[in-house]
């Protein structure tokens, strides 16, 4: 493990500076992965929510930060798991009306990105959700549909801007 | 393949393609969504300090109850002491017959004031070091 390895609890003094030190489009970047990451909660947290408790888990040590880690990288990798394993203790002050954070069987944010892109009809990027969703990755992905780099780097950016958007949605009141 | 898996594999997909963006495409971006980026990441920079301030905010607060219940602490042994300072004296001497490891701190027993008394012994009973036989 070298010193960057190091996995020591962050000061606050070390998080001002390690946001001092990030650029315009980092947090630019942190924002959208919050705003991807909101959808996943199906409305029970904003992207405002996401990034302020993995702020407060980093600085009361329950995340260890490792100092070779980007502040993107770290605070995205914390909202992902909040995202993933918390459960909201709080009722949600908006969700989008497809979806409903108590309710299991409300459709989850995958399940609205398909049915947008079935309404778009658009077959490409159907199937490359369904083969992240397979576990294929992305070089998989681009073989086994004949896909140009470019091309797919279009389609990946339009999933990810309807992910954003479901993410934002009402909540876009909140930022 | 549970669909909570199902969906962390997609959504790892979404949070790669957005940390892979350039500079110019994440600029690009927001300028199509009718924002700039200088205001997109002030308004970012501002979020996380504001959890940066709720974070010292609960430190503070922590300390200060923390600190409140030592004092309560040491108030609960303060009253529990003899009534008069020769009594407290005499406790003081019994203790520190019984706890020699503590005698270097109080080694000048005569020389010190009432005040030092009830402090040492308030510190002493706050270290379980005094019984109810030294009094």
């Amino acid at each position: 493990m070298t010193p960057d390895d190091d996995p020591c609890a962050f000061s606050v003094l070390d998080f001002k500076r390690a946001l001092e030190a990030a650029s315009d489009a980092d947090l630019a970047r942190l924002e959208k992965i919050a705003w991807i990451l909101a959808a996943k909660t199906k409305g029970a947290m904003t992207p405002t929510d996401l990034l302020n408790k993995a702020v407060l888990r980093t600085l009361d040590g329950k995340r260890t930060w490792r100092r070779s880690v980007s502040l993107v990288q770290h605070l995205g990798g914390v909202m992902r798991s909040i995202a993933f394993h918390d459960k909201a203790k709080d009722p949600p002050e908006w969700a989008p009306p497809e979806a409903d954070p108590d309710n299991e069987d409300a459709p989850g944010a995958v399940a609205l990105l398909v049915q947008h892109f079935e309404e778009k009809n658009d077959d490409d990027a159907l199937l490359v959700l369904e083969g992240y969703a397979e576990g294929k990755e992305a070089d998989e992905i681009r073989d086994d549909l004949d896909l140009e780099q470019t091309r797919y780097e279009t389609i990946m950016k339009s999933i990810r801007r309807a992910g954003e958007r479901l993410g934002v949605s009402k909540g876009r009141k909140t930022r | 393949m549970t669909t909570n898996k199902k969906d962390e594999r997609v959504f790892d997909a979404l949070i790669r393609s957005a940390e892979n963006l350039t500079d110019d495409e994440v600029e690009a971006e927001y300028r199509g969504d009718g924002e700039d980026l200088p205001a997109v990441a002030s308004r970012v920079r501002g979020t996380l300090l504001a959890a940066v301030a709720e974070h010292q905010s609960r430190e503070r607060d922590r300390i200060r109850r923390e600190r409140s219940k030592s004092l309560n602490d040491l108030g609960v042994f303060r009253r529990q002491l003899p009534s008069t300072p020769e009594r407290r004296r005499q406790q003081l001497r019994s203790a520190l017959k019984e706890n020699p490891e503590a005698t270097a701190q109080f080694r000048n027993l005569d020389e010190m004031t009432d005040e030092d008394v009830e402090s040492a012994l308030t510190q002493l009973a706050f270290l379980g070091l005094l019984d109810e036989e030294s009094g």
